[in-house]
């Protein structure tokens, strides 16, 4: 009998050397079942569950599937993290390599529980303002040039920008729904940046389930007319990068307290509309968010929304998802 | 004396941000759709690699990473799988990088 083992375990080794044979240094190849066979790194090489797997539930000498303990859905802290073995399938195309390539993807950078970890980032500023989005509309207009100015150039704590900033500002052309700089088009302008926290607001707003923020997000996007584009591209974007924990709170921001952190010059003048919603993990138990600070929303936000003139049809918009550090909630 | 300058830099730099300018293009082969640039911390374990930012960028498109000084992985990747990867030692000044995807060699 121990000898039948041995052998299976040489002839299985074998087979799986050989299913490796041709993927780089340091990568395995892996089945799914919408892909077929998939060179990823080696560290990835978890067990996982059905059917995407070819490891972690396997028979063992005797015959019978077994899936590995540590593996098992219901452990707690298999709900707080997300591994390549749950991506999802109908994620984006960039999703899927994210998964592949960096096992924090699904997070809005270097998140740890509560929040983000500021010294990985340059600059000050306890918010971390995450792909603020800005997209503009003309109607049948051409905005033969524009320029997008960050005015505090001295206080601003950029983090990634697309297109690059010259002097604190973007200048081009715009029609219809996208800009052009230096001849590219550009669906929206993007940055991440740092900012003093102290300034949002956080009394209005709402907590909801993990499951439901990123849609309790977009409803508010939609009540403040944005594009089922920009739309889209938040839905996109933050069903992959929401870290998961089991309920958020969520505090809107709007022009009222940006302008403060980053106020902004349009050239030539029109309206812009801005939002960002400040994202708290929330302890459900004790019903308020994961410390002290800040406290749960006491009232509804409708107040605060910005409001535009439906006959203004050049105008901006932009959104954007924050996470406080995690030094100042923890 | 670079690395009494870099540890120098390290410890006194929680302020100082360095650009990583860019600008993504393709080989004509690659061409078609968006490219991804992705900027981290690179590790020999991949549990502990650190995906710091990332920015979809149009092909010819330019963007920017702000960073504190130290060494990072620049990665670009497009939707054909083709690929751009360049670690960046940055220490007392801003980085210029030609993303250029390309395919994957067998």
């Amino acid at each position: 009998m121990k000898a039948l083992i041995v052998f299976l375990s040489l002839w299985s080794g074998t087979v799986l050397a050989s299913a490796m044979a041709d993927c780089p240094y340091g990568q395995v190849r892996q089945f799914y079942p919408q892909g077929g066979f998939t060179c990823v790194p080696s560290g990835m090489m978890y067990p996982q569950s059905q059917p995407y797997c070819i490891s972690c539930q396997q028979q063992n000498p005797w015959g019978q599937t077994y899936t590995q303990p540590w593996m098992q859905p219901q452990l707690p802290w298999m709900q707080q993290q997300r591994y390549p073995w749950m991506a999802n399938y109908q994620s984006p195309w960039w999703a899927q390599q994210g998964q592949l390539y960096y096992p924090n993807f699904n997070s809005p950078g270097a998140w740890q529980y509560p929040g983000m970890q500021q010294h990985y980032y340059p600059g000050q500023g306890q918010m971390f303002l995450g792909k603020p989005n800005v997209y503009v509309s003309t109607g049948k207009t051409k905005l033969t040039s524009f320029t997008m100015e960050f005015s505090a150039k001295d206080t601003a704590n950029f983090l990634a920008t697309t297109p690059s900033l010259t002097d604190s500002k973007w200048q081009g052309t715009a029609s219809e729904d996208s800009f052009y700089v230096d001849g590219v088009k550009y669906s929206y302008l993007f940055y991440d940046t740092r900012a003093d926290h102290a300034q949002m607001q956080y009394q209005a707003g709402w907590c909801t389930e993990h499951g439901a923020t990123v849609k309790s997000m977009s409803d508010e996007l939609k009540a403040l007319g944005f594009s089922t584009q920009a739309i889209k591209d938040f839905d996109e974007h933050w069903n992959e990068k929401l870290p998961r924990v089991d309920s958020w709170c969520v505090y809107p921001q709007y022009n009222q307290q940006l302008d403060k952190i980053l106020p902004v010059k349009l050239t030539p003048s029109m309206p812009f509309v801005r939002v960002a919603f400040v994202l708290v993990p929330h302890n459900q138990e004790q019903r308020r968010p994961a410390s002290a600070f800040p406290q749960p929303p006491r009232r509804g936000h409708a107040s605060l929304r910005p409001t535009r003139s439906a006959d203004q049809q050049v105008h901006m918009m932009e959104w954007g998802v924050a996470f406080l550090a995690s030094e100042l909630i923890r | 004396m670079k690395v009494y300058v870099l540890l120098l830099a390290l410890s006194c730099s929680s302020a100082w941000a360095l650009s990583i300018k860019g600008q993504a293009t393709v080989e004509p082969s690659c061409k078609g759709g968006k490219v991804m640039m992705w900027l981290s911390k690179d590790a020999q374990d991949f549990a502990k690699k650190i995906l710091l930012m990332h920015t979809e960028v149009p092909e010819q498109g330019t963007f920017d990473f702000y960073v504190k000084p130290g060494e990072y992985l620049v990665v670009g990747s497009n939707e054909k799988g083709c690929s751009f990867q360049q670690v960046v030692r940055i220490l007392d000044r801003d980085v210029t990088i030609a993303a250029i995807l390309k395919e994957k060699k067998p």
